[in-house]
């Protein structure tokens, strides 16, 4: 049932221990969130686990319906195809993720074409349908994103990624650049996507009302180490470590 | 049939943002829940009732007990499950009904109360059909079902709360002052709902400050008492 595991990994960026020995493993289907202040590592650890950066130490695996095996083995080509064809990514800024100068249904055209898509009108329709699915008009499907509202960007970002049906995606502070009345539609977004495309999720956020909203999971990480880690409801409502508790006391109540 | 059975539970809430203080709230505690029947929980203010209560979910962490419930035929603890299998016997045997409705924005009070059967997976229409019933029953009026519950009145909300307990035929369920807000008109239809669902088998364990509630639905009472701390 795990789909990826982390074993005591390790990274030090100059005098800074980002990672100090974190072991996780994430179940199929599962929603795991990260949560911490800034410089906690939490960002760190989710660039670790795609990928994205390697640890010093430790390994991250993964189960391509094999097996899990660990990711240091793969060549970087085969790690490549394995974040195309079945992970995800959507990073806070959706202009980092996406191309501004091509149409909106091109840079959700563009993620089908990587992965072997190549009738055009196919293509067209799965964008305006994706389109559709993040509350965007497909009459858009032509208009350049340089032109949508951040919150409307972000929506695309979601749309990009996960038209290729990944099986994992990986976030990082969805929506920590939008305003609040757009955050909720967001998170009500991904938290209904999220559970009908029935896909496992690893979500780095400092809000923990994101992470009550989202995730069945949560470790709460700081200075390079998880300090607590269970089910949601019981960390944010029992938290046992004075950290937890110092960051469930902080928030406002709503 | 024994549905639930809780014992030697212990739990101190250690305040580490306020030096450390600790409070012993459970101190052995422990309870037997059997098909059919309704536990009221009494005794004083701090007592541990909802703690107790939350221990019972999951959602506070005992420091020692076991907490068994029957989950699809086996004795499960819930105390020492994995999360995984925690969510697995809250969405097939464990409801719990708190005092407040966590309401999500942009999600629609019908969408709310169907959840649960959506994760059991009931169809869309079935469940939202379920859904819009249970609503109705509860008197919250068709025109308000679409909206989301954020802006509905405490009444209201409490009673989308209610629906969403009584819209799965759970095994077990925990009831945390559910009639704190109504009037006595949805308060009665709450009664009845709650002995509907006794009627079927389904075991509850309620904290209920409304003795008129107390006695139409309880069939044993077990009084608390706040835990002495040790000397």
């Amino acid at each position: 049932m795990t789909l990826l595991q982390a074993q005591n990994l390790h990274k030090r960026f100059a005098n800074l221990e980002a990672l100090d020995g974190v072991s996780l493993s994430l179940r199929r289907h599962e929603i795991l969130a990260i949560v911490g202040e800034s410089g906690s590592g939490k960002s760190t650890l989710l660039n670790v686990l795609a990928g994205r950066a390697s640890a010093d130490e430790g390994e991250v695996y993964y189960d391509r319906g094999t097996g899990l095996a660990p990711l240091s083995a793969l060549g970087e080509l085969e790690l490549r195809r394995l974040q195309r064809a079945r992970w995800g990514f959507i990073q806070q800024d959706p202009r980092q993720a996406l191309r501004l100068s091509i149409t909106a249904g091109g840079n959700i055209g563009e993620r089908l074409m990587a992965s072997g898509a190549r009738h055009y009108g196919d293509i067209r329709r799965t964008a305006a349908h994706w389109l559709e699915a993040v509350e965007i008009d497909p009459a858009r499907l032509d208009d350049l994103p340089r032109h949508f509202s951040g919150g409307m960007l972000q929506r695309l970002q979601i749309a990009a990624t996960l038209v290729t049906g990944p099986e994992l995606v990986f976030m990082d502070e969805p929506t920590g650049g939008l305003d609040v009345s757009v955050q909720a539609r967001i998170l009500d977004l991904i938290r209904g996507l999220v559970r009908r495309l029935g896909l496992a999720a690893v979500l780095v956020t400092h809000d923990i009302g994101v992470a009550r909203l989202l995730a069945d999971r949560i470790v709460v990480m700081r200075r390079g180490r998880i300090v607590e880690s269970g089910l949601t409801d019981q960390v944010l409502d029992d938290p046992h470590h004075e950290y937890t508790q110092l960051l469930v006391s902080s928030v406002l109540p709503t | 049939m024994i549905m639930l059975e809780a014992s030697g539970l212990e739990k101190t809430f250690i305040l580490h943002l306020q030096n450390g203080t600790r409070l012993k709230v459970l101190r052995d505690a422990g309870i037997i829940l059997r098909a059919g029947e309704c536990i009221a929980l009494t005794g004083p203010s701090g007592a541990g009732k909802s703690t107790l209560l939350r221990a019972l979910y999951g959602n506070y962490l005992v420091d020692t007990g076991k907490i068994l419930v029957r989950q699809e035929g086996q004795m499960v603890d819930i105390a020492t499950a994995q999360p995984a299998d925690v969510l697995a016997i809250r969405r097939e045997t464990l409801g719990y009904v708190s005092q407040f409705l966590r309401a999500i924005p942009r999600v629609s009070a019908v969408d709310v109360v169907a959840a649960p059967l959506l994760e059991r997976g009931v169809a869309s229409d079935e469940a939202h059909a379920k859904a819009a019933e249970l609503l109705g029953r509860l008197g919250v009026a068709p025109r308000l079902h679409v909206l989301p519950p954020v802006t509905f009145s405490g009444g209201e909300q409490q009673r989308v709360n209610l629906a969403r307990a009584f819209v799965c035929d759970w095994p077990v369920l925990l009831l945390d002052e559910p009639t704190a807000s109504l009037d006595p008109a949805n308060r009665d239809i709450v009664i009845t709902l709650m002995n509907e669902a006794k009627a079927r088998g389904a075991a509850m364990i309620g904290i209920f400050h409304d003795s008129f509630v107390r006695d139409a639905v309880a069939d044993t009472v077990l009084r608390l008492e706040p835990a002495k701390e040790d000397i």
